[in-house]
């Protein structure tokens, strides 16, 4: 069965977005991200990835309520898709696929901190 | 307002309110007519909502929005760009400018639909809320200009490709410059 290829980036974004539950829109998912993974991603990265994963077909969205702090604006909730279950599921099972029976050689002294 | 008049009305003070107000009315409906011959399924401005509802720096925004359009469809003439036209520029005219956005959200309008650049707008003002309680005025300003350009630059190449997106920023920041 074909899936829809995804990057790395668009994994851990997909992460995110199912960690953040209902409350999945711009600044929880940022916040989320630079949380687990340290990067402090801008919102046009972030913006860039989450449209081409709504091009794909692999999130959906649906805008929410406005609120004073947001200058009277809408939030933009996004949601996994049944595509993009699919995909993720099927992405991270060929990562677990590539490193099964792999050991990581021991790191030398020093190695962690330089 | 006829060609010969515009003329006219350029010798005259160049530099007043009413006269900058005449000058870019006067090439939005040259844009308007240039779209209309461009793009069968373009739909023409409502020139009053334009010229009673706005202001010069609204109007200006327009005025370089528009260009955009323009500019990328002789650049890409595809049906794609045509709906895009269809899409941006009636969405602005119409709808956006009735309520009175920001320079942001009008920006952001030309690269994103208009549901994305309301949210994407909230998402950066809540943002730039919690960046200014806790560090200097300047660094909160700086935060909020830095992540916009990012934004809108990836959200342009994204939606017009790289050569075009290039083109129309340095072209409205020119514009900009100069006004």
């Amino acid at each position: 069965m074909n899936h829809t290829k995804i990057s790395d980036r668009e994994i851990e974004v997909l992460l995110m977005i199912l960690g953040c539950g209902q409350n999945a829109y711009g600044p929880a998912i940022r916040d989320r991200l630079r949380e687990r993974t340290g990067d402090a991603t801008s919102f046009g990265a972030l913006y860039s990835v989450l449209d081409r994963l709504e091009e794909k077909g692999l999130v959906e969205t649906r805008m929410g309520e406005a609120t004073p702090e947001r200058g009277g604006k809408r939030k933009r909730f996004f949601r996994i898709s049944g595509a993009g279950q699919l995909a993720l599921q099927h992405a991270l099972l060929k990562q677990d696929r590539v490193r099964e029976g792999i050991v990581l050689p021991e790191l030398p002294n020093g190695a962690i901190t330089a | 307002m006829k060609p010969e008049d515009f003329e006219r009305s350029e010798n005259q003070d160049a530099n007043t309110p009413e006269e900058r107000k005449r000058r870019l009315l006067y090439k939005i409906r040259e844009l308007d007519a240039k779209l209309l011959c461009c793009a069968p399924v373009y739909q023409r401005l409502d020139f009053s909502i334009v010229e009673e509802d706005l202001d010069i720096r609204e109007i200006e925004i327009l005025v370089h929005a528009i260009e955009i359009e323009y500019w990328r469809m002789r650049a890409f003439d595809s049906i794609y760009t045509r709906n895009s036209i269809e899409l941006g520029i009636r969405w602005i005219a119409h709808e956006y400018l009735s309520k009175r956005g920001s320079l942001i959200d009008m920006l952001l309008l030309i690269v994103v639909s208009p549901d994305a650049a309301e949210a994407a707008a909230g998402d950066l003002i809540e943002e730039y809320g919690k960046v200014k309680a806790r560090r200097p005025l300047w660094f909160s300003e700086f935060w909020l200009w830095k992540e916009f350009v990012i934004l809108w630059t990836l959200m342009a190449v994204r939606r017009f490709g790289r050569a075009a997106a290039i083109g129309g920023a340095l072209r409205v920041f020119w514009k900009w410059i100069g006004s």
